[in-house]
């Protein structure tokens, strides 16, 4: 009877318990799936086989609207036809000097990599092309899901080009899709770019991390070198740390000006590929091995 | 009692369907707007919503779960945003329905309050979490007010045909 009655006295809420206990779940799966998610983005099979099922649906759903999408392009294609076609015939008289002048480099290089008996150097990589099949709805995540795997060999962090430049990296690989996070992404777990600023003067190294969403522009920090940087200078990736390949472009130089300490120079890149609109990308995956 | 069995095996597909549709289309605004809008489309909401006196409380958090669950997989790869989001919004409208008379006009008004919740609880969770940055003026003026002002439209068009594919005739 006593018993009874302390018991009754200590019996807490069974609304309040459950919000606890269905809290804690939340925060522990966020966390887990988190941590795995950045750590090692290849995902288990159970996960790999939804991803992949989803993934066949949601192309086949796709279908109908990429249609659309790309009869739309074909009629813009098709408008600006006339001014572009001006814009390349000034440009066509340098282009066999430039060809030339290409094949007798890649002529030296091959022969200056049988001398020292180089197999790769940080800029041999392999292409794989991959067609995007949607993007997350999340404002926020920019995350696009392609449909290639670890079965065609795509592997976490390898760097994703579009048409015109660097677009991100490979987020997480099930068997048959993947999913890439895009350089604009304001994921503060995202992995960035070891970078290199060509400038008449010299180059500098640095690494890409930050997204400015009003300009739309990448920053640069911890620079190193003293070359001087202006406006229109190439940025494209070093190659150093082992992830990425070198000379894959990035964009060129908006503006340089002082970190917020005023302690070291950030450069603001604006980049070449559009961050919208994307149906096709390369995935590149690096031959040299890492250091 | 046939039509109420068979919409308890069609509609969780119906609705899995209705998810992806909703991605594409969010993805097709974005590029008519020319990325200056994005308005998220919720037509799976919409369903849930017409669902709701047919289905029983337990099959439509089920329901729910498993396609927040699937959405985190697919989208995201962090598993628990949306399957929170959608099962909270799902309770919301289970509790909506004890208390409120269920008409076209309250219907209209709730897609508006259930997708601001689902809107906002992903937002808040990816907050607290640090899986993203969200500046708010960027949120409330690009994103909620273009999808609310989108989902509208959906209501309009859509909501008449849901509820007869989704209200089971005794």
């Amino acid at each position: 009877m006593v018993w009874g009655v302390i018991v009754k006295k200590f019996n807490p809420n069974k609304n309040i318990i459950i919000t606890l206990i269905v809290v804690i779940i939340i925060v522990v799966v966020v966390s887990i799936s988190s941590a795995q998610r950045t750590n090692n983005g290849k995902t288990d099979l159970a996960r790999s086989a939804v991803n992949d099922g989803v993934g066949l649906v949601d192309r086949v759903l796709s279908f109908p609207l990429l249609a659309v999408g790309r009869f739309t392009t074909f009629i813009n294609d098709l408008l600006q036809a006339y001014e572009e076609n001006e814009q390349l015939k000034a440009k066509i008289d340098s282009y066999g000097e430039l060809a030339l002048k290409n094949k007798n480099y890649e002529k030296e290089i091959d022969a200056l990599k049988k001398e020292l008996q180089l197999n790769e150097t940080l800029t041999n990589y392999e292409k794989i092309t991959a067609n995007v099949i949607t993007r997350s709805p999340d404002t926020w995540q920019d995350i696009l899901v392609v449909d290639k795997g670890s079965n065609e060999g795509i592997e976490p962090n390898m760097a994703v080009l579009s048409q015109k430049g660097i677009i991100g990296r490979v987020l997480e690989v099930n068997a048959n899709s993947s999913k890439i996070e895009l350089l604009t992404s304001t994921n503060q777990n995202s992995n960035h770019f070891p970078v290199m600023v060509s400038s008449e003067t010299g180059e500098s190294y640095g690494l890409m991390k930050d997204f400015n969403e009003k300009e739309q522009s990448m920053i640069v920090s911890q620079l190193t070198g003293n070359a001087a940087i202006k406006e229109g200078d190439i940025v494209q990736t070093s190659g150093l740390g082992g992830n990425s390949p070198a000379s894959l472009p990035i964009g060129t130089v908006l503006k340089v000006e002082q970190d917020s300490y005023g302690l070291t120079k950030e450069v603001h890149v604006k980049p070449y590929a559009d961050m919208y609109g994307i149906t096709v990308v390369t995935v590149v995956k690096r031959l040299a091995g890492g250091s | 009692m046939r039509q109420r069995k068979n919409i308890k095996y069609y509609a969780p597909i119906l609705f899995f369907f209705l998810m992806l549709i909703d991605g594409q289309l969010t993805l097709a605004i974005e590029t008519w707007t020319d990325n200056t809008y994005f308005a998220s489309v919720h037509l799976m909401l919409l369903g849930f919503m017409m669902a709701v006196p047919s289905l029983s409380k337990r099959q439509l958090l089920l329901t729910a779960l498993v396609l927040g669950w699937i959405c985190d997989s697919y989208y995201v790869g962090i598993l628990g945003v949306y399957t929170v989001a959608l099962t909270g919004t799902v309770l919301l409208m289970i509790t909506f329905q004890n208390v409120v008379e269920a008409n076209m006009m309250t219907a209209f008004f709730g897609l508006i309050i259930f997708s601001t919740s689902y809107e906002l609880i992903s937002v808040i969770l990816q907050l607290v979490f640090h899986l993203s940055e969200v500046s708010f003026l960027l949120f409330i003026t690009r994103v909620l007010g273009p999808t609310l002002l989108f989902n509208m439209l959906i209501f309009v068009i859509f909501s008449y045909p849901f509820k007869l594919m989704f209200t089971a005739k005794s």
